[in-house]
């Protein structure tokens, strides 16, 4: 045994089943239900609660003796003495605890007079509803929300017998909607407004996979019954979400079987896409592409693969396109991550990029700078707020809009957008007369950052690789490469997206082959060669503009490349000039329309394989469903359209592409020059025509615009321009005003929403939402652009 | 991709030459006689079999495979269709072997034996009568078939009357015998059908009949050692002088506590085997007034077991769910939900039980993981075994013969492919 194990974490450690009800192994251990009781020698003589006592030397556990069993039976009788006849259509019915635990312990029939309770049913929001009359009060949703989440929305009215879960802010619980009350009930009282009388644990399908929303990587469960994705369940538990998701893991899958999903194949003809089969299509893109290379040269073709796809659909493309066409364009649509990836790696060497979460989790000093990582990777957020709690780091958070962490943060500063890395080098050097002014932040409050950081025996430094950081990639990474130097801290750089760390591992990169040599490496490329049989170009492709300038037939999987862009009238001019473009995709979108061949892509939930996380851990996403309509797996369709070209891969699983990926990634460490690239640019000052400073980075509630689809997901947050209610009377505008948001570069009309998180001289917009194409608003990175908000009058 | 080449339907003429020069007759699968859709494909010298194949298959359904993603109690409806003319006989041989699989057979109360036994015992006589029925009619002997089914309308009824179906009627449940507990007269008219049932009558029509005699005495004999080695059981072992009955040998319900005599003959041929179902009636017959006069003596007793976690608790606790109205009882509620959708889960391991069916040994093979569906599912039916004895009892005999020995082994298709 362990020291500090309770009696029962002992006993099931040693397979000694003890029945539970409140215990949950995601939650400290509370003894509110009594249904764990054992008798303990030496000890008082009666039943005591076995998950509460600690296990102690020469301790006489008996756990099944004939009082305890009436004891435990008589726990479950006067819990079913007032539990509603619910089990006909009750959406726990199967998979509930409470039915379990009666089964199980043979009981079956009442000794009490039956009394029911009759409270209605209440929608505590959009998507979480209550009945308290099937609740045993275990307060488990009270608990996961306040030690998992640390968001603290239930909590428990009135005493003893007449206890009741309720919300903890007012009636409509405004919170995180992460869905964990309804994954940790044991019974039907806190459940899924979306999920409500749809179907029955034991109707369903489960599978194991790994949830596509952001990189954290989140483990998951997907029930889903007759080729319908229906929910999402946080289990079974373990890294790296250890039982908990956020709102995007836990109901962000309404767009697998979103009506919008592309089902066949189309072949553009007289300007209108036209249904066709597969092999049409597939020799259609074979010929064309074939065509090309003959006339154009290969060079002028090239893929751009997504971080939304799985490392095998990322590496069947790169495969095509290096074996079969010969071409090293390959890119992984727009990132934060890449260039942030590549700093550190330079200078720091390969090993300073993936970090372990544990070790995130257990630095003394935890710096989250810039973005709000409870919005854009909520799940580590929580683990932090809960490693916290614990007293195991301590955070600093240096946002720019109030964020969820801040209760939990030692120290919670609001920088100016813009002047992250200006605050980052100012703890490494001195800061000048101007750093006051530019940040926002006090000379005094740095330096208390600064003491922390260089009293701590460990720290880290936690930034959001999203939109926000665009354009200045390279400042905040190389800000953070002199933290790790002055201070030995570890960095954790968070793409935005899934499955970015695996697709630059999959060589989805101009000048990395798989495993993340370089394409000039001549042992790497020969290995290759022998293995796929043909000959690889040894030239660099080019930089994703010069080859997007240039293209004549362009592949591009699973990104919107024009809504991604900071320049999308440049994409569409070059997406007009190229001759070709094939676009695999789940949905249409701004980049279809300039498809000639769209080919349907499949979502997470419809293939196998693996995304690669924050942490470089690689973690296996499994099909739930086949395939919508005629939808394939991306790596098969890279894989039929190498082989109409003549090179057959010869996989039938994407298992195979797995082992070929594992089997030709190279330990390729990359020495590290020491190298930091200086900063350059400034925040740029607020002016009188736009005299605030823009923030768009990822809300809670948005994300990659395709995974958000459905109407959970999408009635949870609506796009507006937020702002401090004292700025809103400057602007003068009110709340639900429609106004002009205008930059230099660029200018359109959304709501005005006056938020309580917002500071003053901020306007916040999240990104990702298409009513708020932010990135036209700056063509090299929108955030903390001056920007001004006018109020546009109605005639 | 290329389309899969289907297996090419192929034509059978009725008469056909083998390669030998030798006629082959194919008789069925459509031959009325034949008793369903059996095959046989005969090669004759004039009006002698010199070998004879059975085909079977036309009537496979996998039942086993669908049990075997049923739960336990789920899968017994598909026993009432393998041999369904006498569908309690293969319920209670399901229902037996599942109560083994569950280790309760000990549980079961008198009074569940007891009518299960009637059922059985009425079951027997059900399949005797469409044997006597159709075996006489292929012989011959047309009255026979419309008294043979004038009594069997009367036994259809009395299922009727205790579950609800003629035919096909799942009649017991694992635990006793479920909601079918003797409703009120029935067993007062399973009593009036014992003392009318008069076999008498098919005895005094059959038994003495010149015509049949000579078309069955000396026919298609099996020889007792074939018969063991064959594996024949049930009344086709009995007419080959083997005493060999499941009910005396490896007792199961209460068989073991009334008076009955194995009926044996030692000739083997097709005149034996009538004999021994003949005389399997009268047996029956008594048996069951004996059941009737116990199950009514223990009239008000328990006719299911108590067991929580096996069977399911009465609709009326269940029930009355409305959320304002609480009539019903939450324990039985949940127990009903989880007997329902989850149904009993039997511990991980095998059984095997076998019954005497009016066909011969009827077992069930379970293999059980644990959950509450069977992992395996073998059904040993006596049709499919009996059946293989065909070759042996045609073989060198006449043409004309090949349909009394077809009828003796008492065959039913359903339960041959299952």
């Amino acid at each position: 045994m362990q020291k500090g194990m309770t009696v029962l974490q002992a006993a099931n450690s040693i397979g000694i089943d003890i029945p539970t009800l409140c215990n949950h192994e995601i939650l400290d251990p509370v003894g509110a239900c009594r249904m764990c009781v054992v008798e303990i020698q030496p000890g008082p003589p009666r039943p005591t609660a076995s998950c509460t006592t600690p296990a102690t030397d020469g301790m006489e556990v008996k756990t099944n003796t004939d009082s305890m069993q009436k004891t435990r039976r008589q726990t479950i009788e006067l819990l079913l003495q007032h539990h509603p006849l619910d089990c006909p259509y009750c959406d726990q019915s199967g998979t509930c605890e409470l039915q379990d635990e009666t089964f199980g312990q043979n009981i079956w029939q009442s000794p009490f007079e039956t009394v029911s309770k009759a409270f209605p049913e209440e929608n505590l929001n959009e998507v979480i509803m209550i009945n308290h009359n099937r609740c045993i009060l275990c307060y488990r949703c009270v608990r996961v929300c306040d030690e998992q989440m640390g968001v603290h929305a239930l909590d428990v009215a009135e005493r003893g017998g007449r206890s009741f879960i309720v919300s903890a802010q007012h009636k409509f619980m405004d919170c995180e909607r992460c869905g964990m009350c309804i994954e940790v009930c044991p019974v039907g009282a806190v459940l899924s407004r979306p999920f409500k009388h749809v179907a029955r644990a034991f109707q369903t399908l489960t599978s194991e996979t790994t949830c596509p929303h952001c990189s954290v990587g989140c483990s998951l469960q997907l029930e889903s019954r007759k080729g319908e994705v229906l929910r999402a369940r946080a289990r079974p538990v373990k890294e790296p979400n250890r039982g908990i998701l956020c709102n995007k893991g836990f109901f962000g899958w309404e767009h697998v079987n979103h009506p919008n999903r592309i089902h066949a194949p189309m072949i553009r003809r007289a300007g209108n896409l036209v249904e066709v089969g597969w092999q049409e299509a597939l020799n259609h893109v074979a010929e064309r592409f074939l065509a090309i290379a003959e006339l154009d040269g290969a060079d002028t073709i090239g893929a751009i693969g997504s971080g939304n796809l799985t490392v095998e659909d990322n590496y069947a493309l790169q495969r095509l396109m290096r074996g079969s066409i010969g071409t090293n364009n390959l890119y992984l649509g727009r990132n934060g991550y890449e260039v942030a990836a590549s700093t550190i790696e330079t200078a720091l060497g390969s090993e300073a990029l993936y970090n372990n979460q544990d070790q995130l989790l257990n630095s003394d000093v935890c710096l989250v700078i810039g973005g709000d990582i409870n919005g854009s990777h909520n799940v580590l957020s929580a683990h932090l707020k809960s490693a916290t709690r614990k007293g195991l780091t301590r955070i600093i958070a240096v946002t720019r809009v109030d964020s969820a962490i801040d209760p939990f943060a030692s120290l919670s500063l609001r920088i100016k957008p813009g002047s992250e890395s200006t605050f980052l080098t100012a703890l490494t050097s001195d800061a000048d007369e101007e750093f006051e002014n530019l940040t926002g932040i006090t000379k005094e409050q740095l330096s208390e950052v600064q003491k922390a950081l260089e009293d701590s025996t460990s720290s880290s430094v936690v930034w959001d690789t999203g939109i926000w950081t665009f354009g200045r990639e390279k400042n905040i990474a190389a800000a953070a490469c002199r933290m790790s130097k002055k201070f030995g801290s570890l960095l954790f750089p968070l793409p935005d997206k899934a499955n970015i760390v695996g697709g630059i591992k999959a060589g989805m990169a101009p000048n990395r082959l798989p495993g993340g040599c370089s394409v000039s490496n001549q042992h790497a490329r020969s290995l290759i060669e022998s293995k796929w049989q043909t000959a690889i170009p040894s030239e660099p492709g080019k930089p994703m503009d010069d080859f997007l300038a240039s293209a004549k037939a362009i592949y591009i999987a699973g990104e919107d490349i024009i809504s991604s862009s900071n320049n999308p009238a440049a994409v569409r001019d070059c997406l007009d000039r190229a001759s070709f473009v094939v676009v695999q995709e789940t949905f249409m979108n701004a980049t279809t329309e300039y498809a000639d061949v769209v080919l349907p892509g499949s979502t997470s939930a419809e293939k196998t394989g693996h995304f690669v996380n924050f942490e470089g851990a690689e973690l296996s996403v499994k099909a739930a469903i086949a395939g919508i309509g005629k939808a394939r797996e991306d790596w098969e369709i890279s894989a039929r359209i190498a082989a109409k070209l003549g090179a057959d891969f010869g996989y039938r699983k994407s298992v195979g592409l797995w082992d070929e990926f594992t089997e030709l990634s190279q330990d390729h460490s990359v020495t590290p020059t020491g190298a930091i690239p200086t900063i350059n640019g400034r925040m740029q000052i607020p002016t009188v025509e736009f005299p605030y400073h823009l923030v768009t980075e990822t809300h809670l509630f948005t994300g990659q615009p395709d995974l958000r689809l459905g109407t959970t997901m999408h009635d949870l947050y609506e796009a507006a321009a937020e702002v401090n209610e004292l700025d809103s009377h400057q602007m003068g505008v009110q709340d639900g005003d429609r106004a002009m948001i205008r930059t230099e570069h660029g200018e359109f009309e959304l709501p005005v929403r006056v938020s309580s998180v917002v500071p003053r001289g901020v306007v916040f917009i999240a990104d990702h939402l298409s009513e708020a194409p932010v990135l036209t608003l700056n063509h090299n990175g929108p955030d903390g652009m001056p920007v001004g908000v006018k109020k546009v009058v109605v005639k | 991709m290329a389309a899969e080449t289907s297996p090419k339907r192929v034509v059978q003429p009725e008469i056909s030459e083998a390669e030998d020069g030798r006629m082959i007759l194919n008789i069925g699968p459509q031959h009325p006689s034949t008793h369903g859709v059996l095959r046989v494909l005969a090669k004759v010298a004039g009006e002698t079999i010199e070998e004879a194949e059975c085909d079977i298959g036309y009537l496979h359904r996998g039942v086993e495979k669908l049990i075997e993603t049923k739960r336990y109690y789920q899968g017994m409806t598909y026993t009432d269709r393998t041999d369904y003319t006498a569908a309690p006989a293969n319920n209670l041989g399901y229902i037996l072997a599942v109560e083994k699989l569950l280790g309760i057979e000990n549980e079961i109360p008198d009074r569940a034996h007891y009518l299960r036994m009637i059922v059985m015992e009425l079951a027997r006589i059900y399949g005797h009568l469409i044997w006597i029925g159709t075996h006489a009619l292929d012989m011959g002997a047309m009255s026979m078939f419309l008294y043979a089914f004038r009594e069997r309308e009367k036994i259809s009824g009395l299922f009727e009357e205790g579950c609800g179906a003629r035919l096909t009627t799942n009649f017991f449940r694992v635990g006793g015998v479920g909601r079918h507990d003797d409703p009120p007269g029935w067993l007062e008219h399973v009593q009036e059908f014992a003392e009318t049932f008069t076999v008498e009558e098919f005895d005094t029509l059959l038994t003495d009949n010149e015509l049949y005699k000579s078309r069955t005495k000396g026919v298609g004999i099996i020889s007792t050692e074939d018969a063991i080695s064959i594996g024949l059981t049930g009344p086709s072992l009995r007419g080959s002088g083997v005493e060999w009955d499941l009910r005396r040998h490896r007792p199961y319900a209460r068989y073991n506590e009334i008076d009955y005599k194995i009926p044996v003959f030692t000739e083997g041929d097709v005149y034996a085997r009538y004999m021994v179902r003949l005389n399997e009636l009268y047996q029956s017959r008594s048996m069951i007034a004996q059941c009737v006069e116990r199950a009514r003596d223990l009239r008000g007793e328990p006719a299911n077991a108590n067991l929580a976690d096996v069977v399911w608790p009465e609709i009326e606790r269940v029930s009355g769910w409305q959320p304002d109205k609480r009539s019903g009882d939450m324990e039985a509620m949940i127990n009903h939900f989880k007997l329902v959708i989850e149904g009993y889960k039997p511990p991980a391991g095998d059984a095997y039980f076998g019954v005497e069916s009016p066909k011969g040994e009827l077992g069930f093979y379970f293999v059980s993981d644990g959950s509450g569906i069977p992992y395996r599912c073998h059904i040993r039916s006596p049709s499919f075994v009996n059946l293989s004895s065909l070759k042996q009892l045609v073989e060198g005999g006449l043409m004309a013969d090949l349909v009394a020995c077809i009828g003796s082994i008492d065959i039913v298709l359903g339960e041959v492919d299952r």
